[in-house]
Protein backbone atom coordinates (compact mmCIF):
# COMPACT_ATOMS: atom_id res chain seq x y z
CA UNK A 1 0.00 0.00 0.00
CA UNK A 2 2.80 2.36 0.90
CA UNK A 3 4.35 1.97 -2.55
CA UNK A 4 1.18 3.45 -4.05
CA UNK A 5 1.73 6.60 -2.02
CA UNK A 6 5.36 7.22 -2.87
CA UNK A 7 6.59 10.82 -2.68
CA UNK A 8 6.58 11.03 -6.47
CA UNK A 9 2.94 10.15 -6.59
CA UNK A 10 1.58 11.65 -3.41
CA UNK A 11 1.37 15.23 -4.65
CA UNK A 12 -1.00 14.10 -7.38
CA UNK A 13 -3.32 11.98 -5.29
CA UNK A 14 -6.64 13.66 -4.49
CA UNK A 15 -7.45 14.16 -0.81
CA UNK A 16 -10.48 11.91 -1.06
CA UNK A 17 -8.35 9.02 -2.32
CA UNK A 18 -5.91 9.54 0.54
CA UNK A 19 -8.82 9.30 2.96
CA UNK A 20 -9.83 6.06 1.26
CA UNK A 21 -6.33 4.66 1.94
CA UNK A 22 -6.34 5.99 5.50
CA UNK A 23 -9.67 4.33 6.26
CA UNK A 24 -8.13 1.03 5.13
CA UNK A 25 -5.25 1.27 7.54
CA UNK A 26 -2.58 3.11 5.58
CA UNK A 27 -1.44 5.76 8.08
CA UNK A 28 1.04 7.12 5.57
CA UNK A 29 -1.95 8.73 3.80
CA UNK A 30 -2.50 10.86 6.90
CA UNK A 31 1.12 11.97 6.78
CA UNK A 32 0.51 13.27 3.26
CA UNK A 33 -2.70 15.03 4.29
CA UNK A 34 -1.01 16.62 7.30
CA UNK A 35 1.83 17.91 5.10
CA UNK A 36 -0.73 19.25 2.66
CA UNK A 37 -2.95 21.05 5.17
CA UNK A 38 -1.06 21.78 8.40
CA UNK A 39 0.00 25.28 7.36
CA UNK A 40 -3.47 26.20 6.11
CA UNK A 41 -5.26 24.85 9.17
CA UNK A 42 -2.87 26.48 11.65
CA UNK A 43 -3.30 29.82 9.86
CA UNK A 44 -7.06 29.50 9.60
CA UNK A 45 -7.38 28.70 13.29
CA UNK A 46 -4.89 31.44 14.17
CA UNK A 47 -7.06 33.99 12.31
CA UNK A 48 -10.03 32.69 14.25
CA UNK A 49 -8.63 32.58 17.79
CA UNK A 50 -5.76 35.11 17.53
CA UNK A 51 -3.40 33.03 19.67
CA UNK A 52 -0.63 31.03 18.01
CA UNK A 53 -0.15 28.37 20.72
CA UNK A 54 -3.85 27.71 20.91
CA UNK A 55 -4.03 27.63 17.12
CA UNK A 56 -1.44 24.83 17.07
CA UNK A 57 -3.23 22.88 19.78
CA UNK A 58 -6.53 23.14 17.93
CA UNK A 59 -4.88 22.22 14.62
CA UNK A 60 -3.49 19.10 16.28
CA UNK A 61 -6.94 18.21 17.51
CA UNK A 62 -8.29 18.70 13.97
CA UNK A 63 -5.91 16.06 12.57
CA UNK A 64 -6.55 13.72 15.48
CA UNK A 65 -10.25 13.91 14.71
CA UNK A 66 -9.60 13.22 11.06
CA UNK A 67 -7.77 10.08 12.12
CA UNK A 68 -10.37 9.11 14.69
CA UNK A 69 -13.27 9.48 12.23
CA UNK A 70 -11.41 8.24 9.16
CA UNK A 71 -13.95 5.50 8.57
CA UNK A 72 -16.90 7.87 8.82
CA UNK A 73 -15.71 10.19 6.07
CA UNK A 74 -17.73 9.90 2.86
CA UNK A 75 -16.35 11.40 -0.33
CA UNK A 76 -19.73 13.04 -1.02
CA UNK A 77 -18.20 16.13 0.58
CA UNK A 78 -14.82 17.47 -0.44
CA UNK A 79 -12.16 16.56 2.09
CA UNK A 80 -11.12 20.19 2.51
CA UNK A 81 -14.72 21.17 3.31
CA UNK A 82 -14.92 18.43 5.91
CA UNK A 83 -11.54 19.39 7.37
CA UNK A 84 -12.45 23.08 7.67
CA UNK A 85 -15.81 22.18 9.22
CA UNK A 86 -13.95 20.35 11.99
CA UNK A 87 -11.49 23.23 12.35
CA UNK A 88 -14.13 25.97 12.47
CA UNK A 89 -16.24 24.02 14.98
CA UNK A 90 -13.25 23.56 17.28
CA UNK A 91 -12.25 27.22 16.90
CA UNK A 92 -15.80 28.34 17.67
CA UNK A 93 -15.88 26.10 20.74
CA UNK A 94 -12.70 27.77 21.95
CA UNK A 95 -14.22 31.22 21.39
CA UNK A 96 -17.35 30.18 23.26
CA UNK A 97 -15.25 28.82 26.11
CA UNK A 98 -13.36 32.09 26.26
CA UNK A 99 -16.52 34.19 26.26
CA UNK A 100 -17.70 32.20 29.28
CA UNK A 101 -14.47 32.10 31.25
CA UNK A 102 -12.86 35.34 30.10
CA UNK A 103 -15.60 37.66 28.84
CA UNK A 104 -13.40 40.76 28.91
CA UNK A 105 -10.78 39.61 26.42
CA UNK A 106 -12.34 41.33 23.42
CA UNK A 107 -13.81 44.22 25.40
CA UNK A 108 -10.29 45.22 26.24
CA UNK A 109 -9.37 45.29 22.55
CA UNK A 110 -12.45 47.30 21.72
CA UNK A 111 -11.37 49.97 24.17
CA UNK A 112 -7.95 50.40 22.59
CA UNK A 113 -7.24 53.40 20.45
CA UNK A 114 -5.30 52.24 17.43
CA UNK A 115 -2.20 54.25 16.57
CA UNK A 116 -2.12 55.62 13.06
CA UNK A 117 -0.24 53.35 10.70
CA UNK A 118 -0.37 55.93 7.95
CA UNK A 119 2.17 58.05 9.80
CA UNK A 120 4.75 55.25 10.04
CA UNK A 121 7.80 56.03 7.85
CA UNK A 122 8.89 52.44 7.29
CA UNK A 123 6.86 50.51 4.73
CA UNK A 124 7.69 47.03 6.03
CA UNK A 125 6.83 48.10 9.55
CA UNK A 126 3.64 49.65 8.24
CA UNK A 127 2.67 46.39 6.56
CA UNK A 128 3.42 44.39 9.69
CA UNK A 129 1.43 46.73 11.89
CA UNK A 130 -1.46 46.75 9.47
CA UNK A 131 -1.46 42.95 9.56
CA UNK A 132 -1.65 43.09 13.36
CA UNK A 133 -4.46 45.63 13.26
CA UNK A 134 -6.39 43.48 10.82
CA UNK A 135 -5.93 40.47 13.11
CA UNK A 136 -7.20 42.54 16.02
CA UNK A 137 -10.10 43.75 13.90
CA UNK A 138 -11.03 40.18 12.95
CA UNK A 139 -10.96 39.33 16.66
CA UNK A 140 -13.64 41.94 17.28
CA UNK A 141 -16.11 40.29 14.91
CA UNK A 142 -18.66 37.85 16.29
CA UNK A 143 -17.76 34.21 15.50
CA UNK A 144 -20.72 33.83 13.14
CA UNK A 145 -19.31 36.65 11.03
CA UNK A 146 -15.65 35.89 11.60
CA UNK A 147 -15.77 32.33 10.26
CA UNK A 148 -17.26 33.07 6.82
CA UNK A 149 -15.12 36.20 6.39
CA UNK A 150 -11.88 34.32 7.07
CA UNK A 151 -12.97 31.40 4.88
CA UNK A 152 -13.80 33.74 2.02
CA UNK A 153 -11.22 36.52 2.14
CA UNK A 154 -8.24 34.78 3.74
CA UNK A 155 -8.68 31.15 2.67
CA UNK A 156 -10.36 31.84 -0.67
CA UNK A 157 -13.30 29.41 -0.46
CA UNK A 158 -16.33 29.86 -2.70
CA UNK A 159 -19.62 30.95 -1.16
CA UNK A 160 -21.05 27.48 -1.84
CA UNK A 161 -18.19 25.78 -0.02
CA UNK A 162 -18.53 28.16 2.93
CA UNK A 163 -22.24 27.42 3.04
CA UNK A 164 -21.36 23.71 3.42
CA UNK A 165 -18.66 24.32 6.01
CA UNK A 166 -20.74 26.53 8.29
CA UNK A 167 -24.02 24.75 7.56
CA UNK A 168 -25.94 27.92 6.63
CA UNK A 169 -27.94 28.80 3.53
CA UNK A 170 -26.05 30.54 0.74
CA UNK A 171 -27.97 33.82 1.20
CA UNK A 172 -27.10 33.93 4.91
CA UNK A 173 -23.43 33.34 4.14
CA UNK A 174 -23.33 36.16 1.56
CA UNK A 175 -25.08 38.53 3.89
CA UNK A 176 -22.78 37.69 6.81
CA UNK A 177 -19.65 38.14 4.73
CA UNK A 178 -20.87 41.52 3.48
CA UNK A 179 -21.66 42.68 7.01
CA UNK A 180 -18.35 41.35 8.31
CA UNK A 181 -16.50 43.33 5.66
CA UNK A 182 -18.46 46.49 6.44
CA UNK A 183 -17.75 46.08 10.14
CA UNK A 184 -14.06 45.39 9.62
CA UNK A 185 -13.83 48.39 7.29
CA UNK A 186 -15.39 50.52 10.02
CA UNK A 187 -12.92 49.19 12.63
CA UNK A 188 -9.94 49.83 10.37
CA UNK A 189 -11.27 53.08 8.95
CA UNK A 190 -8.11 55.02 9.85
CA UNK A 191 -5.74 52.54 8.22
CA UNK A 192 -7.15 51.67 4.84
CA UNK A 193 -7.71 53.97 1.94
CA UNK B 1 -31.31 53.44 -4.12
CA UNK B 2 -30.30 54.87 -0.75
CA UNK B 3 -27.02 54.43 1.14
CA UNK B 4 -28.37 51.59 3.32
CA UNK B 5 -29.53 49.61 0.30
CA UNK B 6 -26.19 50.16 -1.36
CA UNK B 7 -24.34 48.77 1.66
CA UNK B 8 -26.11 45.45 1.21
CA UNK B 9 -24.83 45.21 -2.35
CA UNK B 10 -21.24 46.35 -1.86
CA UNK B 11 -19.67 42.87 -1.71
CA UNK B 12 -21.57 41.76 -4.79
CA UNK B 13 -20.47 44.92 -6.59
CA UNK B 14 -16.76 44.63 -5.84
CA UNK B 15 -16.83 40.92 -6.73
CA UNK B 16 -18.70 41.62 -9.97
CA UNK B 17 -21.54 39.20 -9.21
CA UNK B 18 -24.47 41.66 -9.51
CA UNK B 19 -26.62 41.57 -12.60
CA UNK B 20 -26.22 44.38 -15.12
CA UNK B 21 -29.27 46.42 -14.08
CA UNK B 22 -28.43 46.36 -10.35
CA UNK B 23 -24.76 47.12 -11.02
CA UNK B 24 -25.79 50.20 -12.99
CA UNK B 25 -28.00 51.37 -10.12
CA UNK B 26 -25.08 50.97 -7.74
CA UNK B 27 -22.79 52.95 -10.05
CA UNK B 28 -25.35 55.71 -10.36
CA UNK B 29 -25.52 56.00 -6.58
CA UNK B 30 -21.74 55.89 -6.19
CA UNK B 31 -21.32 58.64 -8.77
CA UNK B 32 -23.42 60.98 -6.65
CA UNK B 33 -22.36 59.91 -3.10
CA UNK B 34 -18.76 60.49 -2.08
CA UNK B 35 -19.24 58.77 1.27
CA UNK B 36 -20.46 55.51 -0.27
CA UNK B 37 -17.73 55.80 -2.88
CA UNK B 38 -15.09 55.92 -0.18
CA UNK B 39 -16.73 53.00 1.60
CA UNK B 40 -16.61 50.96 -1.60
CA UNK B 41 -12.91 51.79 -2.20
CA UNK B 42 -12.05 50.89 1.39
CA UNK B 43 -13.87 47.58 1.20
CA UNK B 44 -12.11 46.72 -2.04
CA UNK B 45 -8.72 47.55 -0.47
CA UNK B 46 -9.56 45.55 2.63
CA UNK B 47 -10.57 42.43 0.66
CA UNK B 48 -7.32 42.69 -1.32
CA UNK B 49 -5.29 43.08 1.86
CA UNK B 50 -6.91 40.11 3.62
CA UNK B 51 -5.72 37.81 0.83
CA UNK B 52 -2.13 38.88 1.47
CA UNK B 53 -1.99 38.47 5.22
CA UNK B 54 1.34 37.13 6.38
CA UNK B 55 1.25 33.40 7.14
CA UNK B 56 2.42 32.02 10.46
CA UNK B 57 4.69 28.96 10.34
CA UNK B 58 4.16 25.87 12.50
CA UNK B 59 6.59 25.63 15.42
CA UNK B 60 9.49 23.18 15.16
CA UNK B 61 7.87 20.59 17.41
CA UNK B 62 4.40 20.72 15.88
CA UNK B 63 4.60 17.54 13.83
CA UNK B 64 6.49 15.58 16.49
CA UNK B 65 3.77 16.42 19.02
CA UNK B 66 1.06 15.54 16.54
CA UNK B 67 2.54 12.13 15.68
CA UNK B 68 3.05 11.43 19.36
CA UNK B 69 -0.64 12.04 19.98
CA UNK B 70 -1.64 10.04 16.93
CA UNK B 71 0.47 7.09 18.08
CA UNK B 72 -1.33 7.14 21.42
CA UNK B 73 -4.62 7.43 19.56
CA UNK B 74 -3.86 4.39 17.40
CA UNK B 75 -2.65 2.17 20.26
CA UNK B 76 -5.01 -0.78 20.92
CA UNK B 77 -5.78 0.43 24.44
CA UNK B 78 -7.18 3.77 23.32
CA UNK B 79 -8.86 2.44 20.21
CA UNK B 80 -11.43 -0.08 21.39
CA UNK B 81 -13.44 1.18 24.28
CA UNK B 82 -14.61 4.61 23.39
CA UNK B 83 -15.82 4.09 19.89
CA UNK B 84 -16.65 0.42 19.48
CA UNK B 85 -20.41 -0.12 19.39
CA UNK B 86 -19.86 -3.79 20.26
CA UNK B 87 -18.05 -2.84 23.48
CA UNK B 88 -20.79 -0.38 24.34
CA UNK B 89 -23.48 -3.04 23.81
CA UNK B 90 -21.56 -5.59 25.87
CA UNK B 91 -21.17 -3.09 28.72
CA UNK B 92 -24.88 -2.28 28.58
CA UNK B 93 -25.79 -5.98 28.66
CA UNK B 94 -23.59 -6.60 31.70
CA UNK B 95 -25.12 -3.61 33.48
CA UNK B 96 -28.69 -4.79 32.83
CA UNK B 97 -27.85 -8.37 33.85
CA UNK B 98 -26.22 -7.20 37.09
CA UNK B 99 -29.23 -5.01 37.91
CA UNK B 100 -31.64 -7.87 37.22
CA UNK B 101 -29.72 -10.30 39.42
CA UNK B 102 -29.53 -7.77 42.24
CA UNK B 103 -33.22 -6.90 42.17
CA UNK B 104 -34.47 -10.45 41.79
CA UNK B 105 -32.49 -12.09 44.60
CA UNK B 106 -34.66 -13.49 47.42
CA UNK B 107 -34.91 -11.42 50.62
CA UNK B 108 -32.48 -12.58 53.28
CA UNK B 109 -33.78 -13.65 56.63
CA UNK B 110 -31.57 -13.17 59.60
CA UNK B 111 -32.49 -13.83 63.19
CA UNK B 112 -31.11 -12.11 66.19
CA UNK B 113 -31.65 -13.30 69.68
CA UNK B 114 -31.58 -10.09 71.65
CA UNK B 115 -32.77 -8.75 74.92
CA UNK B 116 -35.81 -6.53 75.11
CA UNK B 117 -33.60 -3.59 75.96
CA UNK B 118 -31.90 -4.05 72.62
CA UNK B 119 -35.04 -4.12 70.51
CA UNK B 120 -35.14 -1.32 68.09
CA UNK B 121 -37.19 1.62 69.19
CA UNK B 122 -38.37 2.65 65.78
CA UNK B 123 -41.65 4.24 66.82
CA UNK B 124 -43.20 5.57 70.05
CA UNK B 125 -45.84 2.87 69.74
CA UNK B 126 -43.11 0.27 70.13
CA UNK B 127 -43.16 0.95 73.85
CA UNK B 128 -46.87 0.15 73.96
CA UNK B 129 -46.46 -2.92 71.83
CA UNK B 130 -43.72 -4.18 74.07
CA UNK B 131 -45.91 -3.51 77.08
CA UNK B 132 -43.22 -1.67 79.02
CA UNK B 133 -42.32 1.93 79.69
CA UNK B 134 -38.61 1.47 79.03
CA UNK B 135 -36.62 3.79 76.90
CA UNK B 136 -35.29 1.68 74.01
CA UNK B 137 -32.38 2.74 71.91
CA UNK B 138 -32.22 2.32 68.19
CA UNK B 139 -29.72 -0.30 67.17
CA UNK B 140 -30.75 -1.15 63.64
CA UNK B 141 -30.79 2.07 61.68
CA UNK B 142 -32.81 2.54 58.51
CA UNK B 143 -35.77 0.26 59.25
CA UNK B 144 -38.95 1.49 57.64
CA UNK B 145 -41.48 2.84 60.17
CA UNK B 146 -44.45 2.07 57.96
CA UNK B 147 -43.45 -1.55 57.68
CA UNK B 148 -43.31 -2.08 61.43
CA UNK B 149 -45.97 -4.73 61.96
CA UNK B 150 -45.46 -6.72 65.13
CA UNK B 151 -47.33 -10.01 65.26
CA UNK B 152 -50.63 -9.99 67.09
CA UNK B 153 -49.34 -12.13 69.92
CA UNK B 154 -46.45 -9.86 70.61
CA UNK B 155 -47.59 -8.95 74.10
CA UNK B 156 -48.02 -12.53 75.20
CA UNK B 157 -45.81 -14.11 77.84
CA UNK B 158 -42.29 -13.29 78.75
CA UNK B 159 -40.68 -14.38 75.47
CA UNK B 160 -42.03 -12.44 72.56
CA UNK B 161 -40.93 -12.56 68.99
CA UNK B 162 -40.99 -9.29 67.08
CA UNK B 163 -40.70 -9.38 63.34
CA UNK B 164 -39.44 -6.20 61.84
CA UNK B 165 -39.81 -6.52 58.09
CA UNK B 166 -37.88 -3.99 56.05
CA UNK B 167 -38.15 -2.59 52.54
CA UNK B 168 -36.76 -4.16 49.36
CA UNK B 169 -33.74 -6.41 49.75
CA UNK B 170 -32.59 -5.33 53.16
CA UNK B 171 -32.34 -8.21 55.64
CA UNK B 172 -35.52 -8.98 57.44
CA UNK B 173 -34.87 -8.79 61.15
CA UNK B 174 -36.48 -11.05 63.64
CA UNK B 175 -36.13 -9.82 67.17
CA UNK B 176 -37.01 -11.94 70.15
CA UNK B 177 -37.39 -10.46 73.57
CA UNK B 178 -36.94 -12.59 76.66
Amino acid sequence: MRENLSPQRRTKIPDEELMFHLARGNDYALEVLVKRYELKIINFVYRMVGDFDQAEDIAQEVFIRVYRHRERYRPLAKFSTWLYTIASNLAKSELRRRSIFNPISFTRLRGERLSSIKRSPDKALLEKELGQKIQEGIGKLKPNYRVPLVLRDVEGFSYEEISEIVGCPLGTVKSRINRARLKLREILDDYIS
Amino acid sequence: MNCKELEELLSGYIEGTLNQAVAEEVEAHLAGCSRCREKMHQMRALVGRLKDLEMVEPSAGFEARLWGQLRRESSPRSRGWVFSPISALAALFLLVAAGYLFLSRPPQRRSYLISEADIVNIHPSANQLLGTGSDYQTREAGISLERFKPPEDSLSEGRTRYILPVISNRPQVEATSF
